[in-house]
């Protein structure tokens, strides 16, 4: 795009959400949300402008006050070419979302509570959403898209109090609607309160020493999302996110460099019909599948149109906005390890000795990106390749380089799981799985809290 | 400024009010100007409108709460009539009291800026830069807010105010990655110094161009106001009682009892002159008043609403939150507080932290938690900065922390940010044993 070429985009969306919230079996409240906005982008003379109301009077007055504004240092900007789309999509349900009865979403609260309460659990705080957005993007390129998308989400935080206090948060969400509720989920949530309170009961302390450590896909896409996906975004690595989310290890002039070993392949792909879906992004680019690291090497950024311009390439429909009150900025989506060829039996047996974590409750990493830490839940000792006793709070505490240069053997049992994804200043919780299969780790730096 | 359209709001309580056991509804208008910039340049500039209504309702004690539609008054009736029937279908909350009836005497504080409401203060952002330019990389954002509130209950509250708010968020970088933050807010555009605030930004990097080998380990720690506010933050929403009762707070059967040294009061205060989140009225439309949650050490309350202190035979502390009682503005108090060169001064050997984040709870009813310090974290010996450390992490317990607090300082500055979303009004805080984790 030319320098003095005017762009305009209007993002009118509508935003649908019901939620229940349970505390100890009682229902504290439930909320119906509607609402309507747009977000209006402009680049003028080089400038970016963003203006964004639920309120149509006086909009083109404001609009022409804002792109009147002055400053002395300001950056330029620039977008990359892009053929304009016009495309439709939705997500089919069952029922649409907006037609789901009270009742029903009352009765998933009730099933998931009473699965706690049976397994004795005091403490319970869950919460289930069910919302819609739909959305109408239009530019001054010719673009228009409109899209309609539905999620679920279940969330809980529980205590377990057996002997030692542990706690568990965990999101379950998908694309669709409330027939994505099954009672497999159900299950799964019975099995994971019966293997916290194990833990609880029986967990054994490990001290500080150097382990095999095999971790299920949960543990794989959070450290993938943390230590690959963020650090790859092309806003970080010039700068732009510096005061909120930091920066990268990626630097500009390196944007090709070595994260870990030949095992290490990761991909962001949108168009999976995952909780992070999406097929057009929210400035109208087609959106695609990112090799975004292939055989240890940075293959792809993600990136908007801003960033692809900088690159002097194209954008791949990485750009997102939370809702019509925030611009676009680059932003993951289901983001994950691709599988390799290895059960988990096969994990275990190449283990031999060492530690099993399945599930994590705190986290953290620093904003270059380096350096994480990841606390067990849910853990057991791997004694001669065969799960054994429970283990309190493992952690794992290291550089993003030595974890996936660690990176022995990749499982195949890939799978996502819900999250909340925050960036940008106001926060921008956008809705993104972190996935990937079991992996194996060697000779891991390793202690129980 | 334009004038608060009554109408809507009183339009939607009529039409819910018969119908309902307890109502009340909240209007929100707010304009925004924001930039954000970096690497010294401005790369947005924003504005935005918005108009929000809120409604909170109960029947027979089943609770409803909701965002209405606002673009057209019909159409937010009949969602409303939705809500009622929605209402019917729900379980009750045996142990909901109902909303205020009293409490309606508000205190005459304005927390409004004409000056922020007739549009200016962005062009501060450019003093910063200059400061910043030959130096190093600022990045950041300045944002500024003109908010109208309006309330109408069943229990016979009806009031509004009027509000302004800045926020100034600045990082510096400079060379081989020494890097500080400051990040602070208020009402009043006179307070802000945006060339202050990037100069002492700038000063925390010059302290040291040195890197040490860090050690885990445990040390007497210092933490910026910055860094303190995160805590501080975690330690009031862990005060409301709804969090106490969701098994989310390790403050539980701790009331009157020792949860910090006794150098240490933490202040709730809605009134605070410049406070960011001021308030005359809370969100059931009682007045909110100043109050202890630590006093000396000591957790003096829980933080309630009219419900909830009815179910624990107390009196509500004006922080509803319907759902969730929540702080506003947080206050740090010493006993003997001292300036800062002093507490810097008496360290032997000790840790200064002037940033942290992601702050991640492994159990939030024992308080164990890790968080990263980012930014300059400087190691100090007899007194003086020695060198800079990187790659430490905070594994502790909040608790702890807070009875090992040693020193306090005179100097404070009210400050939020990603960590610390409640403004914190904090001076730098000395914590004794603070244990720090190491990648090596």
């Amino acid at each position: 795009m030319s320098q003095k070429e005017f762009y305009m985009e209007e993002r009118y969306v509508e935003n649908f959400r019901k939620t229940a919230i349970l505390k100890n079996g009682c229902l504290e409240g439930f909320s119906v949300v509607e609402e309507r906005g747009v977000g209006i982008r402009i680049l003028k003379d080089s400038k970016l402008f963003f203006y964004s109301t639920n309120e149509m009077k006086n909009k083109k007055k404001i609009i022409k006050e804002l792109t009147e504004t002055n400053f002395k240092n300001v950056k330029e900007v620039h977008f990359s070419k892009e053929k304009p789309n016009k495309a439709k999509f939705a997500i089919n349900q069952k029922k649409k979302v907006e037609d789901v009865d009270e009742k029903d979403i009352l009765e998933i609260l009730k099933v998931v509570d009473s699965i706690f309460v049976e397994e004795g659990v005091k403490n319970r705080f869950i919460t289930f959403s069910i919302s819609s957005k739909k959305q109408e993007f239009q530019n001054s390129e010719g673009s228009k898209i409109v899209s309609y998308i539905p999620r679920v989400i279940l969330s809980y935080l529980i205590t377990i109090n057996e002997r030692r206090s542990i706690q568990r948060y965990n999101d379950i969400g998908f694309c669709g609607g409330l027939e994505k509720i099954s009672s497999k989920i159900f299950d799964s949530i019975r099995e994971e309160v019966k293997e916290l309170k194990e833990v609880s009961k029986k967990g054994k302390r490990i001290g500080k020493s150097r382990m095999n450590v095999v971790l299920s896909s949960e543990l794989t896409g959070i450290a993938v999302h943390e230590s690959i996906g963020h650090p790859t975004e092309a806003d970080r690595i010039f700068g732009r996110e510096a005061a909120q989310a930091g920066e990268s290890y990626i630097k500009p002039n390196n944007i090709k460099m070595k994260i870990g070993n030949s095992m290490l392949n990761v991909a962001d792909d949108p168009t999976i019909q995952e909780y992070g879906f999406f097929l057009y992004d929210d400035e109208g680019v087609k959106a695609r599948r990112k090799i975004l690291v292939k055989e240890g090497k940075v293959n792809e950024l993600l990136l908007n149109r801003e960033t692809a311009y900088e690159l002097n390439t194209r954008s791949n429909g990485s750009a997102r906005a939370s809702s019509y009150r925030v611009e676009p900025i680059v932003r993951m989506s289901n983001t994950f390890l691709l599988p390799g060829k290895k059960s988990f039996e096969e994990l275990l047996e190449e283990a031999k000795n060492g530690i099993f974590i399945k599930t994590f409750m705190e986290w953290n990493i620093d904003d270059l990106r380096i350096n994480q830490r990841y606390t067990g839940g849910i853990a057991y000792l791997i004694k001669n390749s065969k799960i054994e006793e429970p283990v309190i709070f493992p952690v794992i505490e290291t550089t993003t380089f030595d974890f996936w240069n660690s990176l022995k053997d990749v499982g195949k049992d890939l799978s996502f799981k819900a999250a909340t994804c925050g960036k940008g200043e106001p926060m921008q919780d956008i809705p993104v799985t972190t996935g990937g299969p079991s992996i194996l780790l060697k000779n891991v730096r390793i202690w129980s809290r | 400024m334009e004038q608060i359209d009554e109408k809507f709001a009183k339009v939607i309580f009529k039409t819910m009010e018969k119908e309902v056991s307890d109502l009340i509804v909240f209007e929100e208008r707010e304009k925004k100007k924001e930039v954000k910039f970096f690497n010294n340049k401005i790369t947005k500039t924003e504005y935005s409108s918005s108009f929000n209504i809120d409604v909170f309702f109960t029947k027979e004690k089943r609770i409803m709460f909701s965002r209405i539609p606002t673009e057209d008054i019909e159409k937010a009736k009949k969602f409303c009539k939705k809500l009622i029937e929605i209402s019917k279908i729900l379980p009750p909350k045996e142990d909901f009291y109902g909303i205020a009836s009293k409490g309606f005497n508000y205190r005459k504080i304005s927390n409004f800026d004409k000056n922020i409401a007739n549009g200016g203060g962005l062009e501060k952002v450019e003093n910063a830069i200059e400061v910043a330019k030959e130096k190093g990389r600022a990045s950041g954002i300045l944002s500024l807010k003109t908010i109208s509130h309006f309330l109408i209950s069943s229990g016979g509250a009806e009031i509004e105010e009027k509000l302004t708010k800045y926020y100034f968020s600045f990082r510096f970088i400079k060379k081989d990655y020494f890097t500080a933050h400051k990040a602070v807010c208020g009402a009043f555009l006179k307070y802000l110094d945006a060339e202050k605030v990037a100069n002492e930004a700038i000063e925390l990097t010059n302290l040291t161009n040195k890197i040490l080998k860090a050690k885990a380990g445990r040390y007497f720690t210092i933490f910026e106001p910055l860094s303190f506010s995160s805590f501080v933050s975690n330690f009031a929403f862990a005060a409301s009682i709804f969090d106490v009762e969701a098994g989310l707070s390790f403050l539980k059967e701790k009331l009157k009892k020792a949860v910090a040294s006794e150098e240490v009061s933490i202040i709730d205060d809605p009134l605070l002159k410049n406070g960011y989140n001021s308030r005359i009225f809370d969100d059931e439309g009682v007045a909110t008043r100043k109050k202890f949650i630590i006093k000396n050490g000591i957790l003096t309350t829980y933080l309630f609403n009219t419900s909830y202190a009815k179910k624990y035979k107390t009196k509500t502390t004006g922080n509803a939150g319907l759902i969730e009682p929540s702080p506003f503005n947080l206050v740090v108090k010493g006993k003997n507080e001292k300036n800062k060169e002093k507490i810097i001064e008496d360290i032997k050997e000790g840790i200064w932290v002037t940033n942290n984040w992601y702050t991640r709870f492994n159990n939030y009813a024992t308080g164990d938690f890790s968080t990263l310090p980012r930014d300059m974290l400087l190691y100090i010996k007899n007194g003086e900065v020695v060198g800079a450390l990187k790659q430490l992490r905070i594994s502790d317990n909040l608790l702890r922390m807070f009875l090992n607090i040693k020193a306090i300082g005179k100097e404070k500055e009210q400050v939020r940010w990603w960590d610390s979303p409640l403004p914190v009004v904090s001076p730098i805080v000395g914590i004794d044993n603070v244990f720090f984790t190491s990648v090596r």
